[in-house]
């Protein structure tokens, strides 16, 4: 189901009779649109959402990473980090500068380090080592910070209680 | 292991289920870091069983073992590829056993063999040939001098950095990791074997046909009465005689141990063969013994007894996995108290990595393959994703040289896996991979992927 079963057909199999996999796609993509219109994008969920993706930045993607067969991984990853800056920029930055400045510096100084080692010509030239410790290094100072802003420290996962 | 998300994710590094027979796993896709087609066998339901001398004697393991042991199962010693590709030397040598199911493309011949003078780890130890070895057991290794199949170093320091730092272009490791490497090799034991006593001999429980190939095992060569099977395979010495010799195998090759041999295939340096029978049944042609099939019956009964032991494998799980990562933290009990950021950093940086590892037997709410158990599995993988914080709430403290802060965080980390984690993760251990249904589930659904990738176009 989804973009994976696509890539593998289109990528993979060089096959192009994705039809039916594409329809679902788009089908649940346009429900998305709706639902988001709607969506309250809370602080807290924002500031999640930024640790998870630092989180999931340092995974190993030695078997080619999320989307092996497009070749589109590094890409997915630049995007996760493009994510976690406009998140902060848009969201936090304001909040961190005026309470915090010492670890609204840190944030930043973090979020360029990612940017930086992200900015790789092929998956394969990534320093996996170096971005899981910038990854947690940025969640550690998320951690720490998110009381000064009124927040609770991001959770890396959705527990449904 | 990969998540499963409803998108459906590409394949994990590799694995190979338990399950007898069940298809292997190898890595698929681009841009993967080592060759498509490789299989390591990394998500195996069960591991070789690793018995430490101090362990059965009832002590416990050394800091120098965990400190040894850690490393061997740190990609960080080694160099390039392999640091890239998340290999160690734990990769090939499980638990201190062989990997019989091994194969990179380019480097390998038949499962269970790796060429160590290939050019992809080192190009600088190409030798231009295809000429892999076994993947040999590290069980005994104390008793097995020399190193290496050949025999060509008589230390095992020498071949343990030569390995590292020419085979896999690792950098040159410390004196005090390289003595804990070798403490903890030395360490790892044969598994006891009650069908043989202390002097190599069989029990009296053996059966007529071990018998009769104990008797055929000592018996001098018809065509070089100078030679036997024991007089290499020296039953008192580990069936070894620490010496080299030509078997006909296209070269000089060392004596290698029959203890636990039962575990250890393939056979022979280049691991040409896969059972006794075909061993046997060499030795008969190369040195024309003259052996009925009753006699080669006799001889792989008497090598099957010989070459057994108690329970060799052991089910991988919650507790196993939380033990050897209990084990390497172990190590910072010492390294932050002596201030040793190059220690921290290795016990951290080796840590974390199995720990997100482990955080993936959890598959989480995308994996479709695997339906009900959220409530259970979120939990477990919240708890492993602090843990590994707080793991790096210790290094960054060492690095700046707070050390009272680096002690207090490992502190909380111990706290953490004695108490919340421990209980969430044997809680949801029913609803992860280690369940051999979901496992199943979980890797036939990412091998449908792949075989949709792979179909041929029309």
């Amino acid at each position: 189901m989804g973009f994976h079963a696509i890539e593998a057909k289109l990528f993979g199999a060089k096959q192009t009779d994705v039809q039916q996999e594409t329809d679902a796609l788009i089908f649940h993509l346009e429900d998305l649109y709706v639902k988001v219109q709607h969506l309250q994008l809370l602080p807290q969920r924002l500031l999640n959402g930024m640790a998870r993706l630092a989180y999931e930045i340092g995974e190993s993607k030695a078997d080619g990473g999320e989307s092996s067969f497009s070749g589109t991984s590094l890409n997915d990853m630049r995007n996760n980090v493009d994510g976690i800056k406009v998140a902060y920029q848009t969201i936090f930055a304001g909040a961190f500068d005026s309470r915090d400045p010492k670890r609204a510096a840190a944030i930043r100084e973090k979020i360029e380090q990612l940017k930086a080692l992200v900015d790789v010509s092929d998956l394969k030239k990534l320093e996996p080592e170096k971005l899981r410790i910038a990854g947690e290094g940025q969640i550690v100072v998320l951690q720490t910070a998110a009381p000064t802003i009124g927040l609770r420290s991001p959770s890396l996962e959705e527990i449904v209680q | 292991m990969p998540p499963l998300p409803a998108a459906s994710s590409t394949a994990a590094l590799l694995l190979f289920a338990a399950i007898p027979r069940a298809p292997g796993f190898p890595v698929h896709g681009q841009q993967t870091v080592l060759p498509v087609e490789t299989e390591l066998n990394e998500d195996a339901l069960s591991q070789p069983r690793e018995i430490f001398k101090s362990e059965a004697i009832g002590g416990a393991k050394s800091y120098l073992v965990n400190l040894g042991d850690l490393a061997f199962s740190s990609p960080t010693i080694l160099g390039g590829l392999a640091q890239l590709a998340g290999i160690s030397c734990s990769t090939c040598h499980v638990k201190g056993a062989s990997n019989p199911k091994l194969y990179i493309p380019g480097l390998s011949t038949r499962p269970g063999t790796f060429d160590t003078t290939g050019g992809l780890f080192n190009g600088k130890a190409d030798n231009h040939a295809l000429d892999p070895v076994r993947i040999p057991s590290l069980r005994g290794a104390r008793y097995l001098a020399p190193y290496g199949h050949d025999g060509r170093m008589a230390s095992l320091r020498d071949f343990v950095r030569n390995v590292i730092v020419n085979e896999f272009a690792g950098p040159e490791p410390s004196a005090m990791l390289l003595d804990a490497i070798v403490v903890y090799i030395q360490g790892i034991d044969f598994l006891p074997n009650p069908r043989v006593r202390p002097a190599g001999r069989l029990t009296a429980q053996a059966s007529a046909a071990e018998r009769r190939g104990e008797i055929l095992f000592s018996k001098p060569f018809p065509h070089d009465p100078g030679l036997s099977c024991a007089g290499c395979h020296v039953p008192s010495a580990a069936f070894v005689d620490h010496r080299q010799h030509y078997v006909g195998s296209g070269g000089l090759y060392k004596t290698p141990t029959l203890l636990n041999a039962d575990f250890n295939a393939p056979y022979f340096h280049d691991g040409r063969y896969d059972t006794f029978g075909q061993v046997v049944a060499h030795f008969d042609r190369v040195f024309a013994l003259c052996l009925s099939p009753e006699n080669q019956r006799d001889l792989v009964a008497y090598l099957t007894a010989v070459g057994d032991g108690q329970r060799p494998y052991e089910n991988d799980g919650v507790a196993a996995d939380l033990k050897e990562i209990s084990d390497f933290a172990s190590t910072l009990d010492t390294a932050i108290l002596a201030h040793d950021k190059d220690i921290i950093g290795l016990a951290v940086n080796t840590v974390g990595p199995e720990l997100r590892e482990l955080t993936e037997a959890f598959p989480n709410a995308m994996d479709t393959s695997v339906t009900g158990g959220q409530q259970e599995r979120a939990p477990a993988r919240m708890a492993l994703k602090e843990l590994a914080l707080e793991l790096r709430r210790v290094d960054l403290a060492a690095a700046a040289d707070r050390f009272d802060e680096a002690a207090t965080e490992y502190r909380n980390f111990r706290k953490l896996m004695a108490t919340a984690v421990s209980m969430v993760l044997t809680n949801a251990q029913p609803r992860s991979l280690f369940n051999p249904a979901i496992h199943e589930a979980h890797y036939t659904a990412l091998r449908q992927m792949i075989q949709t990738a792979n179909r041929p176009s029309p």
